[in-house]
């Protein structure tokens, strides 16, 4: 399978202090990437190199094949899906037009309430919801609400930052199953911020352990557990307390 | 009072009905010229960080001049009238809506503005998709005290001839119109309370969420119009037709005069007048404005002009109005048209009993008996350079004993025979009432103020019958005429109009 992202011996520093230490990663088309460690490691920051929120101070970020220093950078954040810790709607547009942010920016003007539509019952969504704000939504949908935005121009990579972080446990593990169901649906590449081990390896086609800006493991969820590569890896899985339900 | 201001409203409907308009065409003009700019500079505040301090910084300083002040800066340049009106208000309106902007646009949530650009949103678009609607809360309540504060502050346009409720409250607390100032003041609460409900009404319908696409086309529309009614408006002032433009300064008699001039010349001439009353700063705002061919025609006297436009330093006397007038031509190409005849100087009055016993006619008269009179005047009168030491000495006076009176008072204590002697001006309206008697000021202690009309040169050559009509004026008023005229107005509660027009039919220069 071809690369989708490559990491290049990626350093960032904020002032003193190393957040990644000469990264090097290569993720496949179609992984579904969950990256986990103490809060802190780099997680978010590796992440947000990838859609150029985040300049690395050294390396190189390669998506398909291409540095993101040479591409445009507008027009490479809106072919990459971007989900938020927290309720990062935006309060003052409806549903449909908060979905259909990134299709408007683009200017698809063709059968744009369809897109709506179907993202919405995608993430199980009645479409009644499609007129009202925000703050009218329960935190549940409103998490939806975000992954359909992040999802609705398509993109190839979607990159999702602790989207469950403000949901109860019941809803949290109903959003996993179906953005695991989405992912095989839509065969897109995921990077998945997380600092809960289950859902990670849960979620995972591979996950990325991090600490202290370096990289402990990365490996399949199965792998992980039955080879744990080092001692903070193996205190990670010893923290799971679901493991039996994976 | 109340039944007074209520009386007042009904009967000049019009009148007022006119200045409320124009006080609403002025502020809106200056609120949509902020909402426009300030906006502007407000998000170039808010977008560029390393601006926003000296751009804050200059706003800010320029709201803590005095508005009186920031008026005087703009008459040279760009004259008397609504213009200067409209920048000076505009400039005072550009720090709460730069500020609001400004605010509104540092106050949105930082993961939101992540957010927008993580998902490839361009600067601009951040800017207007999600800073803007955002930010528009706060700015709204910024309009909403700016609106507020610039019908207020209108009402200071009237001082450099502009129009709107200011010339009401002007005019009434110069010709002593209690009713007057206060309708003009309560008109102006009206209007700003009347909009500040408006815009509230306008902010809670724009928060209900439905047909967001032709809620902002209103709110746009509403701007541009605002906008609009800001640029026709200067655009016109910038035209000028057959218009005749006199400028009154800011005294009782002046405004009659005003009317006066106004109605000889519309009533003999197919010329249109329009008249500024009472600008504020008197003849230093008015004399530029007439050089740069604002005005037209004013009345002054001739004191004034020697000292303060020609600048000369010694006493002026009418023997020297030869060299005034000539003086005028040659710098100014002016002419003295008109001299009415009465004198608004000051001078000594003595009570009539007094001066019919002793036969008092000039000030040197008083010598003999001053000291056995009390001489009564306000507090400043022995403070003065011409007042009452130099007076004395002048005349070799020694009353019996002086006494402070508030400047109201004088005539009543006189009335009381509290006092015999005083100084008052010699067209004080309370002074034709008065059982006082005017002395000659035989010594030339007081320049003289003889009153005459200011008119350009190009005018006249323009419409050289203006010259036979203002020299109809010649003569026709005495001092204690003037006097009275000026009682009509601030004691009895005559229209400036009203008084000017008997007077005028009475001496037969109009049927």
């Amino acid at each position: 399978m071809e690369n989708m992202i490559r990491f290049q011996n990626i350093v960032k520093k904020y002032g003193e202090k190393t957040i990644i230490d000469d990264l090097c990663l290569d993720v496949k088309r179609g992984e579904f990437v969950t990256i986990i460690g103490s809060s802190g490691c780099g997680k978010t920051t590796l992440l947000k190199t990838v859609n150029g929120l985040v300049e690395p101070n050294e390396g190189d970020v390669l998506v398909n094949g291409a540095s993101i220093k040479d591409v445009d950078l507008i027009s490479l954040r809106r072919r990459i899906g971007y989900s938020i810790q927290g309720n990062l709607l935006f309060p003052h547009m409806t549903v449909e037009e908060n979905i259909l942010y990134v299709p408007h920016l683009i200017g698809k003007h063709k059968k744009k309430r369809e897109t709506a539509i179907k993202w919405m019952r995608m993430l199980r969504l009645d479409e009644e919801l499609l007129s009202r704000f925000p703050d009218q939504l329960s935190g549940g949908q409103q998490q939806r609400v975000g992954i359909a935005r992040a999802l609705a121009a398509e993109p190839e990579i979607l990159l999702m930052d602790e989207p469950f972080g403000a949901v109860d446990e019941i809803t949290r593990e109903q959003l996993g199953r179906e953005i695991k169901e989405i992912h095989q649906k839509e065969k897109i590449t995921i990077l998945f911020v997380t600092h809960d081990i289950d859902e990670a390896l849960y979620l995972g086609t591979k996950v990325l352990v991090l600490d202290q800006g370096l990289i402990q493991q990365y490996d399949s969820p199965t792998n992980l557990i039955t080879h744990p590569a080092n001692e903070f890896v193996r205190k990670l899985i010893g923290h799971r307390q679901m493991a039996q339900s994976v | 009072m109340v039944s007074e201001v209520w009386t007042l409203l009904c009967e000049r409907r019009e009148f007022f009905w006119n200045l409320c308009v124009q006080h609403l065409v002025i502020s809106a003009a200056a609120v949509g010229m902020a909402i426009v700019f300030g906006g502007i500079i407000g998000i170039i505040a808010g977008e560029m960080r390393r601006s926003s301090k000296p751009i804050v910084g200059i706003v800010n300083f320029l709201y803590t001049i005095p508005s009186i002040s920031m008026l005087g800066f703009f008459i040279p340049v760009f004259g008397i009238g609504n213009t200067t009106a409209v920048i000076t208000l505009t400039l005072y309106a550009l720090l709460p809506m730069v500020r609001s902007t400004y605010t509104g646009l540092k106050n949105v949530d930082e993961h939101l503005i992540e957010a927008a650009k993580g998902m490839g949103s361009t600067k601009f678009q951040i800017l207007y998709k999600v800073k803007l609607p955002l930010a528009l809360p706060v700015m709204m309540s910024g309009i909403r005290n700016m609106v507020v504060m610039t019908l207020a502050l209108a009402g200071i346009a009237s001082f450099i001839g502009a129009g709107g409720l200011g010339v009401a409250i002007y005019r009434g607390i110069t010709t002593n119109n209690m009713a007057m100032t206060v309708a003009g003041s309560l008109l102006i609460a009206l209007l700003a309370l009347l909009l500040d409900w408006v815009i509230g009404v306008l902010e809670k319908w724009r928060g209900k969420r439905k047909k967001k696409g032709r809620k902002k086309l209103i709110i746009a529309g509403i701007m541009i119009l605002a906008a609009g009614i800001g640029g026709s408006f200067l655009w016109n002032e910038g035209n000028k037709t057959e218009i005749v433009h006199i400028a009154t300064k800011p005294m009782t008699e002046q405004y009659i005069m005003g009317e006066m001039l106004d109605i000889l010349i519309e009533d003999s001439t197919d010329l249109q007048v329009e008249i500024t009353q009472g600008v504020g700063g008197g003849t230093s705002n008015i004399q530029p404005a007439m050089e740069s061919g604002d005005f037209d025609i004013y009345p002054e006297y001739t004191g004034t002009a020697w000292n303060m436009v020609l600048k000369k330093e010694d006493l002026y006397t009418e023997e020297k109005q030869g060299e005034l007038r000539r003086a005028y031509q040659e710098k100014y190409d002016m002419e003295w048209l008109g001299m009415y005849g009465f004198s608004n100087s000051y001078a000594l009055a003595v009570r009539k009993d007094l001066a019919e016993t002793y036969d008092l006619h000039t000030i040197s008269d008083l010598k003999e008996i001053a000291p056995s009179l009390t001489f009564g005047a306000e507090y400043d009168f022995y403070e003065r350079e011409d007042g009452y030491e130099p007076l004395c000495e002048t005349y070799g006076l020694q009353f019996k004993n002086t006494v402070d009176l508030d400047i109201g008072l004088k005539y009543e204590a006189a009335g009381q025979k509290e006092i015999d002697v005083m100084p008052i001006f010699t067209t004080d309206g309370q002074y034709s009432v008065s059982d006082m008697v005017a002395l000659e000021d035989d010594l030339h202690f007081y320049p003289s103020y003889a009153c005459g009309n200011i008119v350009r040169g190009e005018v006249l050559r323009k419409h050289p019958e203006l010259q036979q009509i203002l020299g109809k004026l010649d003569e026709i008023l005495t001092n204690k005429e003037m006097a009275r005229l000026n009682y009509e107005v601030e004691t009895e509660g005559k229209e400036p109009r009203q008084a000017a027009e008997e007077f005028l039919r009475k001496k037969g220069l109009i049927l």
